[in-house]
C-alpha cells in the first residue's frame, strides 16, 4: 500500500521505520518526561524487549 | 452450547477427589538426565549457526471447558472442536509427562527459563488444589537453576482469596479478561443463561487491584468490538487502573472473516478504533498503564522487538499442551480449519523437540520470505510482520497471504509512525537545544 506522505523506509525485519538518530538515548530520554515514548524508550536503553517484560507473556491470548 | 455449560468447581473437585484432598504432593516426574540450567549459548551458537528452536512459553491447559459462553470465543466458537471430546481437567499422570517433556527440553537446551501459562477453557474451573499440584510438579522437574514463570489467564468470575492465596505462593500472574464496561462487555462476555459477566468480572478486578494482591496483577485483556465506543472501552478498563492492558483483534482469516471486516475492502474499522484509543493514551503523562500493542508496536517502529505475536516477525516459540496431553502449535490456530496443523502429536509418544519440527510450530517457515509477496514489498513490513499468523490463513491456500486485517494494521502502523516520528525529532531538537548547558564529556 502506498504512502506519499512518509518516505518508503526498508522493509527487513527489524528495520526501523522512525530513526533514533546518533545522539545518545540517554540524552534523548533525559527530555523525554515520563510518558509513553519515554517508557519505551527506557525498555530499549535498557536493551530489553519493550512491552515484553519478563514476567509477561508474549502469547496474545493472554498475560 | 456444551462448551459454556456450567461446570462448578465443586463437581470438578468431586471428579478428583483423590487427588485434590489436602495438598496433594506434586506427580512423581519420570527422572531425565538433567543438565544445570545455565543460559550458556546451545552448542549450536557456538559454530555461528543459528540457534535450534526452543520453547520459551507454553500454554497449558489445565481445563477444556469454561463457565462462560462468550460468543466470540476463539476456542469454542470457531473451526476446531476437538475440545468436545478432551479430558475436563488435566490429568495428573499428563502433567507429570508434561513436567518431564518441558524438563528435558530446558535441560537439552541449557535455557535457564521458561513461562508456562495455565490456560482453557477456564483455568480457574480445574481448582487450586489441582492448579498448586500442577505448578509444582512442573518446577519439581526443571532442571537444576532453571525459572518456571506461571500466569494465568482467566475471565475472573470465580477469582477469590483462596485463589489469591495460590498466586502468591507460587508467584502466579493474573491475566484477566474484560472487554470494556457492563454494556460493552456484557454485549460477548455472558453466562450460559445470558446474563452478563461484567458484575463479577469487576468485583474480582477490585480484590485482584486490593494493594496486597496487585503484585499479582499482569494485565487485562480486552477482545476489540467496533460496535462499542473505543474510548469507553479505554476508559472503563482504565478505570481498573491495571498495570497493563491489551487490545485483541478478534479472530478471523480470509474465509471466516472477523466481524465487519470485509477481506479485501479497503475500510479501517479496526485502525480506526484502535487509532481512537491510542491517542487518547500516548499522551497521557505520566504513563497511565501500559498497551502491549501499541508499546510493541512503538518499539519496533524504532527498530526494536514486539511484546506481542500480533505484530513483528514472531518466532513460533509457543507450544500448547491440551487435558489429553495432545502437542499443539499457538493455540490461535484453532481459528483455521487448517488440517496440517493439527500435530497428531502428544507428551506420552513425543519430545517437545520433535514436536517443534512440526508445521504448526518451529517447522513452520518464518520471517520475510514466509510472507506474501504484497507484504514483502510493504513500507510497514518490518513493524507488521504479517500481523498474527492465524488471521494470514485462507481455506485451501495456507497462510501465504497479508493479515486479513491488513489495512488496518497499516492504517495503524502508518499514525504510530507519524505521531512517534513527531516526537523524535522533538526530543532531537530538545536534546541538541540542550547540549551547550551540560557538563563537557556528558
Amino acid at each position: 500500500m502506498a504512502d506519499p506522505q512518509l518516505p518508503a523506509p526498508p522493509v527487513e525485519a527489524g528495520a526501523a521505520l522512525v530513526r533514533l538518530g546518533d545522539l545518545p538515548l540517554a540524552d534523548l530520554l533525559a527530555g523525554a518526561g515520563d510518558g509513553v515514548l519515554a517508557h519505551v524508550l527506557g525498555t530499549l536503553a535498557a536493551g530489553d524487549e519493550p512491552g515484553r517484560q519478563l514476567d509477561v507473556s508474549a502469547f496474545e491470548s493472554s498475560f | 452450547m456444551s462448551a459454556g455449560a456450567p461446570t462448578s468447581a465443586a463437581a470438578h473437585h468431586a471428579d478428583h477427589a483423590g487427588a485434590a484432598a489436602g495438598g496433594a504432593p506434586p506427580e512423581p516426574v519420570p527422572a531425565h538426565r538433567a543438565a544445570p540450567a545455565t543460559g550458556d549459548p546451545s552448542p549450536a551458537a557456538d559454530n555461528d549457526m543459528p540457534p535450534p528452536p526452543r520453547v520459551r512459553q507454553l500454554v497449558l491447559k489445565v481445563h477444556s471447558r469454561c463457565n462462560l459462553a462468550c460468543d466470540h470465543c476463539y476456542v469454542y466458537r470457531h473451526a476446531d472442536q476437538r475440545w468436545r471430546e478432551r479430558p475436563r481437567v488435566i490429568a495428573p499422570g499428563t502433567v507429570a509427562r508434561v513436567a518431564q517433556r518441558l524438563g528435558e527440553h530446558l535441560a537439552r537446551h541449557r535455557s535457564d527459563r521458561v513461562r508456562v501459562v495455565l490456560h482453557g477453557g477456564e483455568p480457574l474451573l480445574a481448582g487450586p488444589t489441582v492448579l498448586d499440584r500442577i505448578v509444582r510438579t512442573l518446577r519439581g522437574a526443571l532442571p537444576p537453576g532453571a525459572v518456571l514463570d506461571v500466569g494465568v489467564q482467566t475471565n475472573g468470575v470465580l477469582l477469590d482469596d483462596e485463589f489469591l492465596a495460590l498466586c502468591h505462593r507460587h508467584g502466579i500472574d493474573v491475566g484477566v479478561s474484560l472487554d470494556g464496561d457492563r454494556a460493552a462487555n456484557d454485549r460477548h462476555r455472558r453466562y450460559p443463561d445470558g446474563r452478563g459477566s461484567f458484575a463479577d468480572v469487576a468485583a474480582a478486578l477490585r480484590l485482584l487491584g486490593r494493594p496486597e494482591h496487585r503484585s499479582r496483577w499482569a494485565g487485562l485483556l480486552c477482545t476489540v468490538d467496533v460496535d462499542n465506543d473505543p474510548l469507553g472501552v479505554y476508559e472503563s478498563l482504565v478505570a481498573f487502573d491495571p498495570p497493563r492492558l491489551d487490545l485483541l483483534l478478534p479472530h478471523g482469516n480470509w474465509s471466516a472473516p472477523p466481524p465487519r471486516r470485509r477481506p479485501g475492502g479497503t475500510d479501517t474499522p479496526y485502525g480506526d478504533w484502535l487509532v481512537a484509543v491510542f491517542d487518547r493514551w500516548y499522551p497521557t503523562a505520566p504513563r497511565r498503564t501500559g498497551i502491549r500493542l501499541f508499546e510493541s508496536l512503538i518499539a519496533l517502529v524504532l527498530g526494536g522487538r514486539s511484546g506481542t505475536r500480533a505484530l513483528g516477525f514472531a518466532e513460533p516459540d509457543i507450544m500448547t499442551v491440551e487435558t489429553d496431553g495432545t502437542i499443539e502449535g499457538t493455540d490461535t490456530l484453532k481459528t483455521t480449519d487448517d488440517a496440517s496443523m493439527r500435530t497428531g502429536l502428544d507428551v506420552f509418544r513425543h519430545s517437545f523437540d520433535e514436536a517443534l519440527r512440526h508445521p504448526s510450530l518451529a517447522g513452520r517457515p518464518t520471517g520475510p520470505a514466509a510472507l506474501a509477496d504484497q507484504c514483502r514489498a510493504c513500507p510497514v513490513l518490518s513493524a507488521c510482520g504479517g500481523g498474527l499468523y492465524a488471521h494470514r490463513f485462507r481455506a485451501g491456500a495456507g497462510f501465504a497471504h497479508p493479515s486479513v486485517y491488513c489495512p488496518d494494521l497499516y492504517r495503524l502502523i502508518r499514525h504510530v509512525q507519524r505521531v512517534v516520528a513527531a516526537d523524535v525529532e522533538a526530543l532531537h531538537r530538545r536534546a541538541l537545544a540542550d547540549a551547550p548547558a551540560r557538563p563537557a564529556g556528558r
